[in-house]
Parts: C-alpha cells; sequence; structure tokens
C-alpha cells in the first residue's frame, strides 16, 4: 500500500523539522502538491509551524490564541471541517484540539493543533467560518469542559442533563465509580474486592 | 381551546423550557421519536405551526454508551469488538477505519490478501447498506413492498458474511494488520458472485416499483433542498455532499485500499433536493454491485491474510508506538473517519470517530426541517440518511 | 496512481417518474415467497459460526490471555476440583449476560484449549436457577459435538447447572449425563487452601473449611486490568 511506505519516510522527514518560527518556508518542505499548500498556507500565517506528514497529510501547530486567525486563513483552501478532536493530555495539563480539515479542491486532509491549558478551557468559536463548528464544540464541550465563546447553544447535549458538568471523556474521570454512584452497588457482578475490574 | 394538563406537569415543564399548553391557536409542540420509525432512536422536538414546522431541535443522547471512553480503557485489537458497534447497518466500517488508523501508526504493511478481503467486505457492507436503506426509505414514503423485498435481499448478503466471519451484523473481522479468518474456499467466492448477479438482476424491479414510481417522484421532489455552499459550510459529505454537485468521494479523493485500480463512476446530481439524493443513492448501489464484480474478476492474491509480526504473539499486551493517524473510508452515510492517538502503551490514549451523521444530523437537518411539512420529516430524515450511533457514540 | 473521479451527471443518473410502472411489481404475487417458516424448515449456521465456547482442560495453561483480551470482562479465571483432585491451573469460567461472541479469546488462546461451536440458541425463563446457565465453565469439545450429533438443534449443552452449598456444581448435560466439579476460588492465584493431595474422603470432610479460604482468596485475586 502507498499509504504505509510514504507514512515511514515522511516521518523520517518529520523528526527532523527543528521548531522553526521563522518566517521563510524552510527547505524541506517536499515540492509536493502538499508541500506547496502548506508553505502557501505559513506564508499567510507566519507564527504556524506546518510540516508535510505523507500524501495527503498535512500538520500545522498554531499558538491557541491566533487559531481563530489562522482557520480563517485556512478555510480558503479548506471548505470543509471534519471534526473537532480533544485529546486530554493530563500529564502536561492541556488540552490538545486537533481541527480536522478536508479541501475539496485539492484532497488534502489537515491537522490543525493547538494546546491549551486544562484549568479554565476557553476557547473562541469557528461557528462563523464554518457553522458546522457547532455540533462539534457542543460535543468538546460537553465531553471536555471547554467552553467555546461566542456558541449559544453550549449546554446538555448528548449526555442527561445530570450528567453535564462532569465531563467523561476527561482522563481524570473515573468511570466505575460514577456508576456505583448512580446505579448502587448491585449493578456489579462481582463482589467488592475485584473492584479493579473497570466497567 | 386548553389541554387539560395538570398544574404541576405545566410547571415541571416550563422548567426545562416546555409549554405543554398550546402558545396560540394551531401552535404546539411535538416529539418526534425516539420511537418513531424513521428517527431510528433519536428524537426532534419540533414546534409546529398547523402542519409547518416551525423550529426544531434536534435531541440526540439516546444511543449514548461512552464508546470513546470505553475504548481507551481496553486492549487495541479488543476496541474492535466495541467500536463497531457504531455503525449498525455497516459496522465494517468503524472495524476498518480503526484498523487503518492502528496500521499507519505502527507503519505495518498489511498483506495483499487481506486487502483485497478487506476491500470486498466494504463494498459488501455497502451493499447490504444500501438494501437496509431502501427498506427504511420505501417504508417511510409508504411503499413497504420494496422495503420487504430488500430485507430478503439483504438477508443473503447477511448469510455471506456469516459464512466468512462468523457473525451476521456484527462481523468483529478486520482487525490491525489484516482480518482474522480466511477466506471460506472457493464455493464462497462463486456464492457472492451469484449474489451479486442475483441482486443486479433484481434492480430492475426495485427501479419499477421504487425509484421510477410516481409516488417517490411527489414525495421527494423538492423537499429539504440544500445549496452547495450550505452543503460544505456544514460539511455534508457523501451522497448527500454529491446531490448538491460536488463530486467528493473518500474512494477516488483519498484513495485506500484497492480502490485505485478499480473502475467506478462518481454520481452527481445539481438540484440538491430529496429526490437527488434517493437517485444518487441508487446509482451508487449499481457502481457498488460492479466494483464487486470487478474485485470477483481480479481474484484473492495468494499469501498470508494476517501481517506476521512477532509482537503479535502477546496479544493483550501489544503496544503500539506513539503517535496520531487520521483514516477515513466512504460509507454509504458518508465520511466516516476516526481519529487514533497512541502513547506508547497496550491501550490507545484516544479514539475519536467522525460519524457523518455528526455533521448532516443535527445542524443541517434542523436547517432543512425548517417550513417542512409534518409528513416530510420522516422523508428528509432518510434521505438525509441519518444514523443517530454516530452523533451519540 | 489516483484516477481522475469519472463523474457522470444527469443523464445517467436521473431517471423519468412512471405512473404505469409500478403496477409490473404485481408479478412477484405470483412467486414463491422468501419467508423461512421456521417450526417447519431449519435453518442452519454457517460452519465456524461463533456459537458458545468449549475449553479442554486438559489443555488449558490458565495464562489468562482470554481475560484480558475480552471486551466485555465476562471471562473470569476459577479454580476448580474435580473428583477431589484440584486442577493445577484456572480456567475460564464465562458469563454469557457479559459475552459479545466475538471469539478473541479463542484466537489468543495459546494451546487451543479454548474453542468454540455453532451452537447458539440460549433461552431460559427468568428463575434463578434457569440464569445459572449463563455463567459456566466450558465442557470439552468433543462432549459438545456429541451432543450437536446428537440433537442437531445448536442449542446449549448443558440444561440445567445445579448449584451445592459447598461450591459443588451439576452440569446436567442434555443426554442425561451429569458432570460434577467444585469451584474452589476465583482469580489468578490459587487459593489459600488448596488441599491439593488429599483422599477424596477427606476432601469432603474439608468442605467447611475451603469455603471460608476460597472467600478470602477472592479479595487479593485480581487481574491485570
Amino acid at each position: 500500500m502507498a499509504v504505509t511506505d510514504n507514512e515511514v519516510k515522511n516521518k523520517v522527514e518529520s523528526t527532523q523539522k527543528a521548531p522553526q518560527d521563522t518566517q521563510n518556508a524552510k527547505p524541506e518542505l517536499p515540492n509536493t502538491k502538499e508541500g506547496r499548500l502548506v508553505k502557501e498556507l505559513l506564508e499567510k500565517a507566519p507564527y504556524a509551524e506546518g510540516s508535510v506528514r505523507r500524501e495527503k497529510r498535512i500538520e500545522f501547530r498554531v499558538p491557541a490564541e491566533r487559531i481563530h486567525e489562522f482557520l480563517e486563513i485556512a478555510s480558503e483552501k479548506f471548505e470543509m471541517l471534519m471534526q473537532i478532536s480533544v485529546v486530554d493530555w493530563l500529564k502536561e495539563g492541556e488540552f490538545e484540539l486537533v481541527y480536522q480539515l478536508w479541501s475539496v479542491s485539492e484532497s488534502v486532509h489537515a491537522f490543525v493543533k493547538t494546546r491549551i491549558s486544562r484549568e479554565n478551557a476557553k476557547m473562541p468559536t469557528v461557528m462563523d467560518i464554518w457553522p458546522v463548528a457547532e455540533t462539534y464544540e457542543r460535543e468538546a464541550h460537553e465531553f471536555f469542559g471547554i467552553i467555546f465563546e461566542g456558541n449559544p447553544r453550549l449546554g446538555p447535549f448528548i449526555l442527561e442533563p445530570r450528567e453535564y458538568e462532569k465531563h467523561p471523556l476527561r482522563k481524570d474521570f473515573n468511570t466505575l465509580s460514577y456508576v456505583k454512584t448512580i446505579y448502587g452497588e448491585d449493578f456489579d457482578r462481582y463482589d467488592e474486592s475485584k473492584t479493579n475490574y473497570v466497567i | 381551546m386548553s389541554l387539560e394538563v395538570p398544574r404541576e406537569l405545566r410547571e415541571e415543564a416550563r422548567k426545562h423550557d416546555m409549554y405543554l399548553t398550546p402558545i396560540a391557536k394551531d401552535t404546539y409542540e411535538l416529539f418526534f421519536g425516539p420511537q418513531h420509525m424513521a428517527t431510528e432512536n433519536f428524537s426532534i422536538i419540533l414546534k409546529m405551526d398547523g402542519n409547518r414546522v416551525e423550529k426544531a431541535i434536534v435531541n440526540p443522547g439516546f444511543l449514548h454508551r461512552g464508546f470513546e471512553k470505553l475504548a481507551e480503557q481496553r486492549p487495541y485489537f479488543t476496541n474492535i469488538a466495541l467500536l463497531l458497534r457504531i455503525c449498525v447497518p455497516e459496522s465494517d466500517v468503524p472495524e476498518n477505519i480503526y484498523s487503518m488508523a492502528v496500521d499507519e501508526i505502527v507503519g505495518w504493511e498489511v498483506p495483499e490478501r487481506a486487502i483485497w478481503i478487506r476491500t470486498v467486505v466494504l463494498e459488501m457492507a455497502r451493499v447490504s447498506s444500501w438494501m437496509f436503506w431502501i427498506m427504511g426509505f420505501g417504508n417511510e414514503i409508504g411503499l413497504y413492498t420494496a422495503g420487504q423485498w430488500a430485507a430478503a435481499y439483504r438477508e443473503r448478503l447477511m448469510r455471506l458474511f456469516e459464512e466468512l466471519t462468523g457473525g451476521r451484523v456484527y462481523h468483529i473481522y478486520t482487525v490491525p494488520g489484516g482480518v482474522r479468518r480466511d477466506i471460506p474456499g472457493d464455493k464462497w467466492l462463486r456464492q457472492l458472485r451469484d449474489t451479486v448477479e442475483y441482486i443486479k438482476s433484481k434492480l430492475k424491479d426495485f427501479d419499477e416499483i421504487l425509484f421510477d414510481n410516481y409516488i417517490t417522484f411527489e414525495r421527494t421532489e423538492g423537499v429539504g433542498v440544500m445549496d452547495k455552499r450550505f452543503a460544505l459550510k456544514h460539511a455534508v459529505t457523501g451522497p448527500n455532499l454529491r446531490a448538491v454537485g460536488v463530486p467528493y468521494d473518500v474512494r477516488k479523493d483519498d484513495p485506500y485500499y484497492l480502490y485505485p485500480e478499480l473502475d467506478f463512476e462518481v454520481p452527481v446530481l445539481k438540484e440538491g433536493d430529496s429526490l437527488a439524493r434517493v437517485l444518487v443513492r441508487r446509482y451508487e448501489l449499481e457502481q457498488d454491485l460492479y466494483i464487486l464484480e470487478q474485485l470477483l474478476d481480479m481474484g484473492p492474491p495468494s499469501g498470508p491474510y494476517m501481517v506476521q509480526d512477532p509482537k503479535l504473539k502477546n496479544l493483550p499486551r501489544f503496544k503500539v508506538p506513539a503517535g496520531d493517524a487520521y483514516a477515513h473510508v466512504e460509507s454509504t452515510k458518508g465520511d466516516f473517519g476516526a481519529y487514533v492517538v497512541s502513547d506508547g502503551s497496550h491501550k490507545p490514549y484516544r479514539v475519536h470517530v467522525r460519524g457523518p451523521s455528526q455533521s448532516h444530523g443535527v445542524t443541517v437537518l434542523e436547517e432543512l426541517l425548517k417550513g417542512a411539512r409534518l409528513a416530510d420529516v420522516p422523508v428528509i430524515l432518510k434521505t438525509l440518511d441519518n444514523c443517530p450511533p454516530d452523533i451519540d457514540r | 496512481m489516483t484516477m481522475p473521479a469519472r463523474v457522470v451527471g444527469e443523464e445517467k443518473v436521473k431517471l423519468k417518474k412512471s405512473f404505469v410502472k409500478p403496477w409490473i411489481g404485481i408479478k412477484y404475487l405470483f412467486k414463491k415467497p422468501v419467508t423461512i417458516k421456521i417450526p417447519f424448515e431449519k435453518i442452519e449456521p454457517a460452519p465456524k459460526y461463533r456459537g458458545f465456547h468449549t475449553l479442554d482442560w486438559k489443555k488449558c495453561v490458565g495464562c489468562n490471555f482470554c481475560g484480558q483480551i475480552c471486551p466485555a470482562r465476562a471471562i473470569e479465571m476459577t479454580w476448580l476440583e474435580v473428583e477431589g483432585k484440584m486442577e493445577k491451573r484456572p480456567h475460564p469460567k464465562i458469563d454469557y449476560g457479559r459475552c459479545t461472541f466475538c471469539q478473541f479469546c479463542v484466537d489468543v488462546c495459546p494451546t487451543g484449549a479454548l474453542g468454540f461451536t455453532e451452537s447458539y440458541i440460549l433461552t431460559t425463563d427468568g428463575t434463578e436457577d434457569a440464569l445459572e446457565l449463563f455463567n459456566w465453565v466450558p465442557i470439552h469439545p468433543d462432549k459438545v459435538r456429541e451432543l450437536n450429533e446428537a440433537y442437531g438443534d445448536y442449542r446449549f449443552p448443558v440444561v440445567r447447572i445445579e448449584k451445592l452449598g459447598d461450591g459443588t456444581y451439576r452440569y446436567h448435560l442434555r443426554n442425561g449425563e451429569v458432570f460434577e466439579f467444585k469451584i474452589l476460588g476465583y482469580g489468578i492465584r490459587p487459593p489459600k487452601k488448596p488441599t491439593p493431595a488429599k483422599p477424596a474422603t477427606e476432601a469432603t470432610a474439608n468442605k467447611e473449611t475451603t469455603k471460608p479460604a476460597e472467600k478470602k482468596e477472592s479479595k487479593p485475586a485480581e487481574k491485570k486490568e
């Protein structure tokens, strides 16, 4: 498969990538469709870091305070926002937001990654760029507790109202103890000693 | 006129921002689902003005089972038995996206035979999902006969799946690195060819009774129209996007497996109404059967069906190097993607599934339902092919 | 490598609406229905259909791979005593209330002790006795196959599980045979008082002592998950 060998090749490439905040496009960018796309975007947004992962996959790292600005520029090329994935890096005390973008015209998938602190996590909404972000942000808000400023519909969405504000997909949410508080002890077919069975 | 509702109940309802008494004449609130057949465990609160929908609020969550959280607590291979439950009519799609993402993180070269089997399984899943959709759609517009036929033909595919994978609905078949079992033999391939031929011969009957039927045209033409810009901004994918004139198909634009070698057409219409969506789907069913025929002509390549890796000896403790990957496939509902993050341990750090209904089942649905007649609500739901487990997970 | 998308438009995709064509469907009135009339017709599950488990107790080494891979945590390692002799390794006990029939446990089994059959029917009423059937230590594959061949209706090979007070279980198989063993404890580590090589008479006398031991043992017993 073309997918895997490209992956290996580009992994090496991305490891060589030094953190570069200078605005000149770095020489390692391959002269492909993806490479040109990254270069073009980085020229417009010099504060971001960009790299090519493999064929049809590119990656950007953007500081959280400029994410809206960056996505606005990116939305010219990337027509669709496929998903906002949130990863809870508990040890670093940070949430990583990955905006998954897809460009219909170029057939390229872009990860736009940004990190925010776990405490008091706030982000500007991107609803004005892609209205579909409303759904994604509602989900991210419910499961992780990130507040997207400007989104009018944050609130109980998928979970029950009593589960709201519990943020179950955070890494420090204990599934077993929550189930025990809701259903009592008799939900478990095991006796007390086997609590290290997770649900 | 006012309803006789006890005062306590009214207060309780008002606390939740609902008004059980009619606000004005002919204005009322209607709970559509979750027990309605068209919604499939999903509910919509409709604010009705007579027969017209004034406002619709989507209320998902009836199927939330916390798969993403559970997936973080289980070893890599085990998650296959869990994540496939996200998409019931084509359970192979979540299996495949998860496996593709893990394959990419590990850097495995999946054997050719496994690739061939996976492609066949995905296409079979698509055909059986189309059958399921015809059943639902036929029922929504009152043409139950077509639905019964489709269910009967789907049974043949389920039988083939049963022989290949050992399960009928939840196959638990594709795993990272390959597939779990080899093809049962040449007999199975012959049976598959027969089934494809059989369904192909029945397409004409479906055309006659369902797709050419003037009832279908009357019920769907001009209902739930969206335009190209709206669809792109709302990340609508799959047949719904192709029905507004964007030829985006993951199998063509981000090819995976054997799709670069296969020859098939991407149907595109410009109208963007329910009828266009129905016709695009009908054409894709034809193309999928054609793809299956091509795959059978190709024949399965020889070789192993699972990657050979000494690390797989200890399957429960199988560790995946740190990294992340996004993989997506074209399901019948749209672009189905999974984002898998690994931190180097034997369990995934995060699995995030992007169901196509997440984008066309919430905001898009709310927009399209505005101004629709009550009888058109199931038609819009079914032509968007909304699959609530995608949203809830 | 990517082929340009072959896009087809209205000319091929669009259909003409018809008032007459739907009536052609009437021809199906004269065709044989596809419905399977269940009490009169039989359907066979496919060979290698993922059904109930079997376990070769001689081969099982008690490695707990099955317990670790199980997505539903349906498997619990159990220390057993057959005819007064304790099995050297724990054996899996499977809870069919939890089992998803994914058969990953069969895939990972390093010695091939755990297997499966095509039997898939297990229906009971809601009584406590009947629900015991849903939690069993699988029996030898040959036995299950023999029963399958004798009856051929793909039902659960055991009709009743009798539970005696001292942890003794009696499996009443479908053909009237009785299979008896005793559960000493749960977990990966052996129970504290294993009563290994004692004569059978003494083992029966020891029943009162083994039971509390089993209770105590179940505390530290744990799986790595």
